[in-house]
Parts: C-alpha cells; sequence; structure tokens
C-alpha cells in the first residue's frame, strides 16, 4: 500500500525537481582567457608562463609530465570509467582581468565574478561578517580572485594566499615542502595534476600560532571544455593550530569535467591540522549526463611528536569520485581522523575512503564514515589502515555504515586491514541496511511527510560526522544533503 | 596483613591516588567509601596488579612483602583476591574447568599437590550450597551471558573456592537487587575469620547493613580524609560527601 | 604462467598417462589449459594473493614430512575414501544411503566450472589449473536413506611429497538427505577442487582438517551450491604448512537456504595460510555467516577474508561476518578483509573484524586468580579459537 503511495509522491517530485535541484548550476557570463584545449609540453610551458614562474617550478612539471606519459590508466575497482581523452581538455582558464595577472583588491575583479560568489553564499567582502569570521581565498576556474583577511592574518605571521602567490613569496617554503606528502609519480592523476596544476590556496601557520579565524577556499569552476587542477599546500609549524574548510561548486553541463586536485598537509610537533570539505561538484542530471569527475589526491603528513590531522567531508557531488584522504602517522603520538559522508543519487558513483598508515609509536587513528546510497548510484566505502612493525601501541577505530534508499543502488565496504606489530589494536565495524521501518513510522505517526522523514532519520545518521564539521559548514551540509536527497523514497 | 604507606598512583596517565595510608590487620573487616572518582577501584586495582595502573611512589607490603614486586598470579597464590566490579566474559572457557586451574595453580605455587577432579568438585558444589546458588554455574561458560547480578555472584563463589588471607571486593553490591545482595553478604560472612581480612569497597552504606565493617574510611581525591567506625557510613548516607571536602 | 605450467604439466603426465577420459571432460581439460597459458601465474598484485607468497607453489623440493603417518580420528561407522598417488581407496562395503564413483565417469550435466570475468579469471589461476590438470576423484552421492550421523570421510594421502597432485571431487547430496563429510589432509602437496552440490532441504555439516606440518603445501577451491531450504556449516581448521591458500565459494540458488562457516587458522614458522569465503545472495531469504579466528606466530602470515554479494531484488538477505585476529609475536602478520557489496536494500548486513593481542582484561583477570601468564594466554588462545567452532 504505501509502495502505491511511494510511486505517487515519487513521479510527482521527479516533475517537480529538475532545475530546483542544484541550484549552483548557472554559468556566469564573462570573458575568460582559455587556452586551447590539448596536452603537451609547450602546454604546460604556456601554463608556466602564464604564472610567471620560476624554473625550478616548471622543471618540475616538466618532469610530472614526462612520468605521466607513461604510466597506465588506473584500474578502476569499482567505477565504470568512461575513456578521458585528455586532449580534448583545456588546461587553463582565467576570467579576463584588467590586472596582468591576480587581482590585487576585489575592486580589480569582474564584477560579475564577484556577483557568483554571492550567489553561492561565499562572503567576499570583509564587511560581511558570520557568525565566526572566516578568510576566503576563492578560486575562479583556474586563478585566485581575492583572498581575504589577510592584513589580520600577517600580523600573527600566518601566510594564507594562492598557491600561485606563494611561488613567488614564499619559495622557499613551497619548495621544502612541495611534493612531500604525494609525490609526482603517486598516481595518475597526482602526475597530471603535477603537471598542469593551476592554482590553488597556500596556508603557513608559524611556530605557536592558533590561526585566529577559520580559512576557506571556494573553488568554482566556470569555463566549458576545461579541467580543474587545483594544487593545495598547508604547512602547520610546531605548536599550531589551524582549520581550513573547502567548499566547491561548477555549473550544469551535459560534458564532464575533470577536477584532479592534489592536497598536501604537514603538521609538526605538537601542530593540529583540521581539513573540512563540503563538496558539492555538479553531478550529473537524472539521466547520469553530465557532472564532474572527481579525481583527488589528499594526503597529509603527521610528521612530529603529537600531531593531528583531522579529515571531515561531506560529498555530495560528482559525477564520479575517487578519493581517500588520508594520514600518514609517523610522528610518535600522533593521530589521525576521518570522518565523511557521502551521499550518491540518480547515476552518480563514489568510491572513497580513506588510508591511515600507522609508523610511530602509541599512534591512533579514528574512521567513521556514513554512505547514502539513493537512486541508481554505486557507494563504496574502501579503507585500508596498515601498521608498520615498529608501530607499538598502534590503536584504530573505524565505523563505516550505509543507508539504502531504494532498491536500484548499491552500497559497498571494502575495508583493508593489516597489521604487522602485536600490541596495536584494530577495530572495523560496519553495517549495511535501508532506513530502519520503526524509525520511519515513528516520524510518520508524528505526522512528518514521508520526504522529511527521510530527511531527519538522514541527518541523525550522519550526526556523528556532522559535528566534527566547524559550525559554518554544519549548516551548509545539512542543507545540502536535504537537497541531494530530494526525490528519494525509500 | 596489609600495610599501605604513602602511596601515590596513577592509572594510566591520570594521577589517582595522593598520598594514600591504609593499615589492615588479620580479621578485620574494613569499608571504604567515597564519592566518585576518588580513586576507590584505583586502590583495588594497584593492589591486585592490573596493566596500566603503576605506584609513582610509597610502598605495600603484605604478610611482610612487597606487593607491588609480585606478578598478579603471585599474589593470588599468596591469597590476595580483587572481586571485580565489572567482571569480564570468557566464552568458551567453562567456570568448573577455569576454578580447577586456578586453584590447583595457586596450590602448585605453595608447593601443595593438585586436587584430583572428583574432590575438587565434591568441594566446589558443597560451597556452591552453602552460597544458596544453583550448580548449573559451573557448565556455563565464565560470566557469557550472566546478568550482572549473577557476575558479581560468580565472584564471590571463586572467592569462596580459593579462600583467599585478603579479599577486596569492589563495588559488589552496585547493581544488585535486595535478595543478591543478601546472597553476596552472606557469602562474605561465612568467610569471615581471624586469619581473613576483607577491604570492601562501596559507594552505599546499604551493604554495610549485612557486612558489619570494623573500619569505615573515606576516600576523596586519593587518599583517606576520615577513618570512623559504621557509624562513620550512616552519617555520609544521611549528609553525603560535601562536608567531608572541606 | 609458462614456467609454472610446462612444470606442472609434465608433472601430471608422468604421474597418470593412461586413464580414460570421456571426450567431454578432454575437452574441457585442454580448454583450461589453453586459457592458463594466456594468463600470468599467481602474484601478489592480485587480490586474492597479495599476502600469500605465490612463488612458493613452484618450489621444487619441499621439506620433507617427518610424521608422514598420522592417524586422524574416524568416526565410527564412517565410510572412508582413501585419495591416494595410485588412486582411490575404499576401505569398506558401502552401505546403501551412498555411492561412489570415480570423477571420470561424471555425467557431463553436473560438471561445474565457475563462471568468472575476466578479472576474476586471472585471481582463481590457481584453481583452473586443477581443471586443466585434475588427474582423479570421486563422485559422491549421498542420499536421503543415510542415518542420524551419517559420516563420509575424504582422506587425501598422497606419498608423493614434492609434486603437485590435482585432485577433483563432487559430493551430491540428494533432496532431504542430511549427511557429515570430513575432508582430512593427511600428506601431499595437494590442489583439490571441490563441488558440493545440497539439493533442497539438504543438510550437510563439513569439516576441514588441514593440519600440516612446516614444508606441506595445500590449496583447495570448495564450491556449494545451495538448493531451496538447504543447510550447510562448514567448519575448517587450518594449521600450520609451508602454504595453504583456501577459498570456499557459496552460490545461493534459491530461497531460504543457509550457510555458516567457521575457520580457525593458526600459522607459526613461517607459513602463509590465505583463508578467503566468497558468498553470493542472488535470491531471497537466504543467510550467511562467518566467522573466522585466526592465531599468527613467528613468521608467520594470515590472510583472513570474508565477501559477501547481495544482488539486487535478493531481499531478506542476512550476513554476518565476524573475523578477529590475533598476532603472537613480533615478526607475524595478519591482514583481514571484510567485504561487502550491497545492490539490495531490503538487507541485513554486518560485519566486524579486529586484530590485535590477547585482550588485556581478561588475561589479567585470570592471572589475578593465580593463573600464570604462559597458562592464562594458552587458555585464552582456546577460548578465542572456541568462538569458531560452529560444529
Amino acid at each position: 500500500m504505501s509502495e502505491l503511495n511511494t510511486n505517487v509522491v515519487e513521479n510527482q517530485l521527479v516533475r517537480e525537481r529538475a532545475s530546483q535541484r542544484y541550484k549552483e548550476g548557472f554559468v556566469t557570463d564573462i570573458k575568460s582567457i582559455t587556452i586551447p584545449p590539448g596536452l603537451n609540453e609547450d602546454t604546460i610551458r604556456l601554463i608556466s608562463k602564464k604564472k610567471n614562474e620560476p624554473e625550478w617550478l616548471l622543471e618540475y612539471r616538466l618532469n610530472a609530465y614526462r612520468h605521466w606519459l607513461t604510466m597506465p590508466t588506473p584500474d578502476w575497482a569499482k567505477l565504470k570509467v568512461p575513456e578521458i581523452d585528455f586532449q580534448a581538455i583545456s588546461y587553463y582558464s582565467s576570467p579576463e582581468t584588467k590586472a596582468a595577472n591576480a587581482p590585487k583588491s576585489l575592486d580589480e575583479v569582474d564584477p560579475r565574478i564577484l556577483e557568483t560568489y554571492e550567489k553561492l553564499g561565499v562572503p567576499l567582502h570583509e564587511r560581511e561578517r558570520l557568525a565566526g569570521v572566516v578568510a576566503v581565498d576563492a578560486v575562479f576556474d583556474s586563478v585566485s580572485v581575492g583572498t581575504t583577511f589577510r592584513k589580520e592574518l600577517a600580523e600573527v605571521g600566518v601566510i594564507f594566499c594562492s598557491f600561485s602567490e606563494a611561488v613567488k613569496d614564499h619559495p622557499e617554503i613551497v619548495k621544502k615542502y612541495l611534493s612531500t606528502v604525494v609525490s609526482a609519480r603517486d598516481n595518475y592523476f597526482a602526475a597530471l595534476n603535477a603537471a598542469v596544476f593551476s592554482d590553488g590556496s597556500f596556508v603557513y601557520i608559524p611556530k605557536g600560532v592558533r590561526c585566529p579565524m577559520e580559512l576557506s577556499t571556494y573553488f568554482r569552476i566556470n569555463a566549458n571544455h576545461t579541467g580543474q587542477f587545483e594544487r593545495t599546500l598547508i604547512v602547520a609549524e610546531a605548536g599550531s593550530y589551524v582549520s581550513y574548510l573547502e567548499g566547491c561548486t561548477a555549473p550544469m553541463r551535459d560534458e564532464n569535467q575533470l577536477h584532479a586536485a592534489v592536497v598536501e598537509l604537514v603538521a609538526m610537533d605538537d601542530a593540529t591540522i583540521k581539513y573540512s570539505t563540503v563538496q558539492n561538484w555538479y553531478p550529473g542530471d537524472e539521466n547520469g549526463v553530465g557532472g564532474i569527475y572527481n579525481f583527488v589526491t589528499k594526503r597529509g603528513n603527521c610528521l612530529g611528536k603529537n600531531s593531528k590531522i583531522s579529515w571531515t567531508q561531506v560529498e555530495t557531488g560528482s559525477a564520479i569520485t575517487w578519493k581517500y584522504p588520508s594520514c600518514i602517522l609517523r610522528g610518535d603520538n600522533s593521530s589521525g581522523e576521518f570522518y565523511s559522508v557521502a551521499l550518491t543519487n540518480n547515476y552518480q558513483q563514489a568510491d572513497t575512503g580513506t588510508k591511515m598508515i600507522h609508523i610511530g609509536k602509541n599512534t591512533k587513528s579514528t574512521i567513521i564514515t556514513k554512505g547514502i546510497s539513493v537512486g541508481k548510484s554505486q557507494n563504496s566505502y574502501r579503507g585500508i589502515v596498515r601498521v608498520a612493525k615498529g608501530a607499538d601501541n598502534a590503536r584504530n577505530f573505524s565505523q563505516c555504515d550505509s543507508l539504502l534508499i531504494g532498491k536500484e543502488c548499491g552500497a559497498h565496504t571494502f575495508p583493508y586491514t593489516e597489521s604487522a606489530n602485536m600490541t596495536a589494536t584494530l577495530e572495523h565495524e560496519a553495517t549495511t541496511s535501508k532506513i530502519s521501518e520503526d524509525q520511519m513510522n515513528y516520524c510518520l505517526q508524528r505526522g512528518i511527510p514521508e520526504e522529511e522523514a527521510i530527511s531527519l532519520i538522514v541527518d541523525g545518521f550522519c550526526k556523528q560526522v556532522f559535528k566534527e564539521l566547524p559550525m559554518e559548514f554544519a549548516v551548509e551540509a545539512k542543507a545540502l544533503l536535504d537537497v541531494s536527497l530530494e526525490g528519494a523514497i525509500g | 596483613m596489609l600495610e599501605i604507606k604513602d602511596i601515590f598512583a596513577k592509572a594510566g596517565d591520570k594521577e589517582i591516588l595522593k598520598n594514600l595510608n591504609l593499615s589492615v590487620k588479620p580479621g578485620e573487616v574494613h569499608a571504604i567509601m567515597g564519592p566518585n572518582g576518588s580513586g576507590k577501584s584505583t586502590m583495588g586495582n594497584l593492589l591486585a596488579g592490573m596493566p596500566h595502573v603503576t605506584a609513582t611512589s610509597g610502598s605495600v607490603t603484605y604478610q611482610g612483602k612487597d606487593l607491588l614486586q609480585m606478578e598478579p598470579e603471585d599474589r593470588a597464590a599468596e591469597g590476595v583476591f580483587l572481586a571485580f566490579q565489572y567482571p569480564v566474559e570468557i566464552p568458551g572457557v567453562n567456570n568448573m574447568y577455569f576454578l580447577r586451574t586456578a586453584y590447583n595453580a595457586q596450590r602448585k605455587h605453595r608447593g601443595e599437590e593438585n586436587l584430583d577432579s572428583a574432590s575438587f568438585l565434591r568441594m566446589v558444589k558443597e560451597k556452591i550450597k552453602q552460597l544458596h546458588m544453583s550448580d548449573d554455574l559451573l557448565k556455563r561458560p565464565v560470566n557469557v551471558g550472566f546478568s550482572g547480578g549473577e557476575k558479581k555472584r560468580n565472584e564471590v563463589f571463586q572467592m569462596a573456592v580459593l579462600e583467599p588471607n585478603l579479599a577486596i571486593m569492589d563495588e559488589t553490591d552496585s547493581g544488585l537487587d535486595i535478595d543478591a545482595l543478601r546472597v553476596v553478604a552472606d557469602g562474605v560472612n561465612q568467610l569471615r575469620s581471624p586469619d581473613r581480612s576483607f577491604i570492601i569497597i562501596t559507594h552505599y552504606q546499604r551493604l554495610l547493613d549485612y557486612i558489619e565493617p570494623d573500619f569505615v574510611h573515606v576516600l576523596v581525591d586519593g587518599q583517606i580524609v576520615k577513618s570512623g567506625t559504621k557509624k562513620l557510613a550512616l552519617e555520609l548516607e544521611e549528609q553525603g560527601y560535601g562536608w567531608l571536602e572541606n | 604462467m609458462a614456467g609454472l605450467k610446462i612444470d606442472w604439466l609434465a608433472a601430471a603426465n608422468e604421474a597418470n598417462p593412461e586413464l580414460n577420459w570421456p571426450a567431454w571432460m578432454q575437452a574441457k581439460k585442454q580448454s583450461a589449459l589453453e586459457n592458463l597459458s594466456k594468463l600470468p601465474g599467481p602474484h601478489r598484485k592480485l587480490e586474492l594473493w597479495r599476502y600469500s607468497d605465490a612463488a612458493r607453489l613452484q618450489k621444487v623440493e619441499l621439506a620433507a614430512a617427518v610424521n608422514m603417518d598420522r592417524e586422524l580420528p574416524i568416526t565410527e561407522g564412517a565410510v572412508v575414501i582413501n585419495l591416494t598417488a595410485k588412486g582411490i581407496d575404499l576401505s569398506q562395503n558401502l552401505p546403501n544411503w551412498v555411492s561412489i564413483k570415480p570423477i571420470q565417469e561424471l555425467p557431463e550435466n553436473q560438471w561445474f566450472e565457475l563462471n568468472v570475468t575476466s578479472t576474476l579469471a586471472k585471481e582463481l589461476v590457481v584453481q583452473s589449473l586443477n581443471q586443466g590438470l585434475f588427474t582423479h576423484g570421486v563422485v559422491v552421492n549421498v542420499s536421503a536413506a543415510a542415518p542420524k550421523d551419517a559420516t563420509v570421510v575424504l582422506r587425501y594421502d598422497i606419498a608423493e611429497a614434492n609434486n603437485w597432485s590435482y585432485l577433483r571431487n563432487v559430493i551430491n547430496l540428494a533432496a532431504d538427505t542430511k549427511v557429515i563429510i570430513d575432508e582430512q589432509f593427511v600428506s601431499g602437496r595437494i590442489n583439490v577442487v571441490n563441488h558440493y552440490n545440497v539439493a533442497n532441504n539438504g543438510h550437510l555439516t563439513r569439516h576441514q582438517h588441514n593440519v600440516l606440518e612446516s614444508g606441506q603445501q595445500h590449496v583447495s577451491l570448495q564450491y556449494f551450491s545451495l538448493a531451496e531450504k538447504s543447510f550447510v556449516q562448514s567448519q575448517s581448521r587450518h594449521e600450520s604448512g609451508d602454504l595453504q591458500h583456501h577459498i570456499h565459494w557459496v552460490d545461493f540458488n534459491a530461497e531460504n537456504a543457509e550457510y555458516r562457516s567457521g575457520s580457525v587458522n593458526k600459522a607459526g614458522d613461517n607459513s602463509h595460510i590465505a583463508d578467503i569465503v566468497v558468498v553470493n545472495h542472488a535470491f531471497k531469504n537466504n543467510v550467511s555467516d562467518v566467522t573466522h579466528r585466526s592465531l599468527a606466530d613467528d613468521s608467520a602470515q594470515i590472510f583472513n577474508n570474508a565477501k559477501a554479494v547481495v544482488a539486487k531484488g535478493a531481499d531478506g538477505s542476512e550476513i554476518i561476518q565476524d573475523l578477529k585476529n590475533i598476532l603472537l609475536s613480533s615478526n607475524a602478520k595478519i591482514a583481514s578483509k571484510p567485504e561487502l557489496e550491497v545492490y539490495a536494500d531490503e538487507v541485513v548486513a554486518a560485519h566486524g573484524s579486529t586484530i590485535g593481542a590477547l585482550d588485556e582484561q581478561v588475561l589479567f583477570f585470570l592471572r589475578s586468580r593465580g593463573i600464570g601468564l604462559e597458562q592464562a594466554k594458552a587458555i585464552m588462545m582456546v577460548s578465542f579459537e572456541q568462538e569458531a567452532v560452529i560444529c
């Protein structure tokens, strides 16, 4: 009986859904300089020249590119990835501006771009303060268009700027840490990124400094037929603390656009880096047409004693997601955390998880993931917890739960745990199920309509992860989840 | 029997016991009360030799020996028994087998001969009867599927079989209803003797109605702040611990 | 695969040159060998061979077994089938509820081979090798006339220690049949593939006893097909040896059946043991429950894997995977992988996996009652193993 009602309501909602669903799907009509599609050494030289990069960085790119050419395309574990034509992508696009390179103030930025960010709710004007102050770096296609609160941050010695600027203004730091966490040979997309990366964020927190505000970057892909390859590097010196947020959106298009980013985090003794992501790349329409391919390598090096790196992610977008934010726990007593909510709908595919590598002594890792599959999507958790021989007293706890909403989707869990140390303890638990009838009936009995009930229950399911998000993001994440669940009736 | 002198001890990284002093003579029953977090369980765990509970300074002398230098199994063989607050479950190992192994291991340590299975069974069945417990307890794996009360009674049963010289009972009364409490109290009272001492750790004075203590000590913030008789327990029951913290 | 094939093929031809194979069976063997010539041998990049040293499969000489004459307990009244180097040896006259024929007499419609995708074919190379090279085996048919506690024992007793022996058996349980099948490894370097075909309402209790000496090797694929309302409980004990690699592959072919698997893996010295259970829930209302307990000591390595695939529409499936592992020395290694691939929503699927040392609190409890450290550890290991003994 309820199945009948279910179908009726589902059809209604499907009709209503269309353009409502991805409100970030608009295109900003501005003039962009986009280099012609294609990838060869000249493309790379062109990108490097446009950014006025020093010789060493060009060499780095070229070496990576040459190595990339020798690598086979990855064997997709559970993803069906159509062949990507790397020659049909343009590797650089930036809004045409009066200034030669990066705008020095928001006045130099095309007002339509500013409008874009306003529409997306990203506060670029410092006057607009949220409940907490957030410094923002906005990256539009391949360039950073503005970073806020730089003066205030500079006062405490915190450097927060675009990656390109960092290369110019702080080359010693960049040179010291670039690629130390994710080498250019690490995997296919890391190599590609190392060759063609455009821009990204750079954060440096000096010794003993607790960054006074949250730092965030909003990535926006706008031009078509382009790929975005951002590169982010965060270095936290001894005793420092930083909380960094990353938000991503892109317009609705029929083509698939590639996003292959690399994020490297380095934490020294007693330092803490908290990295949160709310990923809402265009997921493709209800027929699986279009959508971003999101292949990201994110890794944190807990280099110092007592260091801590914490990854929190809410993934609702992308047609295909392939990412495993990881922690290498080298320093004694270091700890790594991974909190994730991954929701897939329609024809989305997600293969995401984490790697926790325990090397130092008394290291700890915590993994809490929630996967929600709707529509015809496939959602996989893939994790590796590896305890090396010398990693005495390592402690790992993982809990990976999956929720299936509907009969056409899949939810998969592939946790690998390996230990070579007898004093280490690794524990993993997982459950896969649909929304419990009891919970559903309870809500319905209280007069809550089915869609809302699902939203409520899913929210409760994800609570453990949501509470790890900085407040601003938590609200956004919940709203995002609601929108992404539209049309899902269990 | 037992002399705890100037003990500072930590559980894991946390300092819990701060200058603890206690003296227990043979035949005495001492009650230890105190607010949560005061260190009552830590004291019991230190005496039994629990891992991660270490004394940073001070000494504990048991029957003339340095207790803290002894391995847990040796302490047991010398007659120290801790009735756990949260007894563990051991699937696949039945009570009978476990008890007989423990019993004989202790005898071996003392240079005595093993008791044969038949005699052991007879002895154990007798004790079960005295405690008014059911003997299908013996066939079941240790504490598996036992209710909280059953687990505590199993502890008392083990104590009756192993006949320790110093029995430390860590909140054995918590979670018990009146009937279960009576069984536990009876078990303890049956075992009272001039050669045997008891340290009864409890949060509520209720148990002390059934097991009359010779001394009552109050542990606050890792050390004993007041000692007295059963009257002290009644005062605490009426007034709480607040007045002691000044 | 070339090197591997030549060694083994030659050895196989030497062993049994004159058996009469029916043409269709000969064709199957031939096609297996042809496919194999295109595939690489097992290696660490494969999922199923990542944690076992596949190179050991090619060792020319194994350490001599010391205790070749092991007497394993055999239930009184059991029907014993000895699989030896010379062929099959039946120890007694057969009762009416069981019939035993050599594998060459297998009816063509009872032939089984796993229908594998190309990726899986690479993973199952060792098992495909069996298809090409098996020299003998039995077809056992058990009928519903089997009495209570009816037992059939399959003893692998091949005196030839160095050369691989490839054996292939089919065990058919007719509808409503209840029987116990014991597989016991006694000697030899064995590669065996078994098909357990359980018909409606069949009830199979199976024991796999593989306690090897330090130099010995044993690889197997146990394939179970379960019909409606059938019940299979399979108990495995894998101990020691140079290399053990076992795959249990379960297909539910109808509804309301149940598969339970308990496995105890104990590896010391330099043993490599892989214990892999794959269960496919293609139909509704089936239950699978996999419990593994593994103990690795010295420099041994154990790979513990339970995989369940629930197809779309397989509503009412229940899956439990409980893998617990203990490392007893600083040079031992364990990898544990419970996997769930779920395409249906009306399922109850849960798994848990732990790797660690013996529970400290329980260890302390035993010692606090007077039991010495070593004895306490031994008791705990027995208790730990017990959790995986289901029948």
